[in-house]
């Protein structure tokens, strides 16, 4: 089971957490994508497509878009030689609903397209991933994008914002008209030792996660963290699908002994759904 | 081949974290077609300090005088940081501001368009968050073509 490259377990979960998080968005988007056919004529689509009137005002194409993204799904879901192609598919659907009819391309929407990227150079649509080890690259260039994600959001608010430093700016942030999350999160925005606590953490996980992902002692640990730090912001504020997509990523990031150490733990407690889970995943 | 990919990649986002700060005001900001090239890997989130709310007011001159339109009933669509015309990337480019104010113009006997950006100060430790000390500002009034 052992030996050299990377654990081929961490890209067969991340498929399927990858997919159920596209799918959560994709059945999120159909509410946009109703929005946007009711707007009149313009959209404010961030990025390199500029300001302008959809292309698509008609709403059967529209609905066709979203329909083929939707049947992409289902064969990322179904994995093997489907997984590829049902990935890349859900990609030009969304690209298609972004450029058309103006579904906004946001920090979310450019970590799909990172995450489909990645996906499709991993083996994903080999069988008995669970069991075996599977060339690094492409958990490398994972590593790179990540690495990128974390530390270029920690620098900026690092260097760029002393109010993050003392834990102003995410109070504030808590209170947003847009993306505040309820009362838990106002309440914690009147907590000042609290919210510098919460933006310190907030700045050593973003700032350590390119240091310490490639270390085997720090790997477990620091996804650990992050999974804290995506559900803390989850909880406390409405960000959309972003959390979901980086997470659904984490299980390829795995170092690799940690990651047959943790399945063949599961093995030994819990062999039915371990076996259960094992056919699903690695079918 | 395999093993420069990362460090091409790493360049590739090493270009992308420039473009951030070009476009955050704390570098130059890079041409144009590299600023496109950057958008992929290009992150901003929730790094600068955001201590009021904001709400951008537009009118429209008709029938002598200035009347509201509802911009959430005109573009219903929410991003999760609100109203697409309510980022600063929109009303705060004076293109992206014309091509708002151009759309504003159809409306029927509109004669001339006013935006106010509306600014007033978060209160910490509470759900409700109450308009005063308001500040307007007026971003632009223009005589529809």
């Amino acid at each position: 089971m052992s030996g050299a490259g990377h654990w081929g377990g961490g890209w067969a979960l991340s498929r399927v957490a990858f997919a159920s998080a596209v799918l959560l968005c994709h059945l999120d988007r159909a509410g946009a994508v109703a929005a946007a056919l009711q707007a009149p004529a313009l959209r404010f689509t961030a990025g390199p497509l500029y300001l302008a009137g959809p292309a698509l005002r008609e709403a059967a194409p529209a609905w066709l878009l979203w329909g083929l993204g939707l049947m992409g799904l289902l064969g990322a879901f179904r994995g093997r030689g489907w997984a590829r192609p049902g990935l890349l598919l859900w990609l030009g659907a969304s690209l298609g609903l972004i450029a058309l009819v103006g579904l906004p391309a946001r920090v979310p929407e450019r970590m799909a397209i990172w995450g489909v990227l990645l996906l499709c150079l991993a083996p994903i649509d080999e069988a008995g991933l669970l069991h075996r080890r599977v060339g690094a690259l492409p958990r490398q260039l994972l590593m790179v994008v990540m690495g990128s994600l974390y530390l270029s959001t920690g620098l900026l608010k690092a260097l760029e914002e002393p109010a993050w430093w003392s834990g102003e700016a995410l109070a504030y942030d808590l209170v947003d008209r847009w993306h505040a999350g309820g009362a838990l999160a106002a309440w914690l925005s009147g907590q000042s030792a609290l919210t510098a606590l919460l933006s310190r953490f907030t700045l050593a996980f973003e700032l350590g996660f390119v240091l310490l992902i490639g270390l085997r002692r720090t790997n477990p640990p620091l996804l650990l963290a992050g999974l804290l730090l995506h559900a803390g912001i989850g909880l406390l504020m409405d960000v959309g699908f972003l959390g979901h997509f980086v997470v659904a990523l984490y299980p390829a990031l795995l170092d690799p002994e940690a990651g047959e150490a943790a399945l063949a733990s599961l093995r030994r407690r819990l062999p039915r759904l371990s076996a259960a889970l094992e056919r699903w995943i690695d079918r | 081949m395999t093993r420069l990919a990362p460090v091409a990649l790493a360049l590739y986002l090493l270009l992308c974290y420039r473009a951030s700060l070009g476009s955050l005001g704390r570098a130059s900001p890079l041409p144009a077609p590299l600023q496109r090239v950057a958008w992929l890997g290009h992150w901003r989130m929730f790094t600068e300090l955001r201590e009021a709310h904001h709400d951008l007011r537009a009118e429209r001159w008709a029938d002598g005088a200035w009347q509201p339109i509802d911009l959430r009933a005109r573009y219903p669509r929410l991003g999760d940081d609100g109203p697409g015309y309510l980022r600063d990337d929109v009303y705060a480019d004076p293109a992206r501001r014309a091509a708002l104010i151009g759309d504003l113009c159809t409306l029927p006997e509109t004669a001339a368009i006013r935006l106010t950006l509306l600014r007033w100060p978060k209160t910490l430790g509470s759900t409700a968050q109450p308009v005063h000390s308001l500040q307007e500002q007026r971003l632009a009034e223009e005589v529809c073509r």
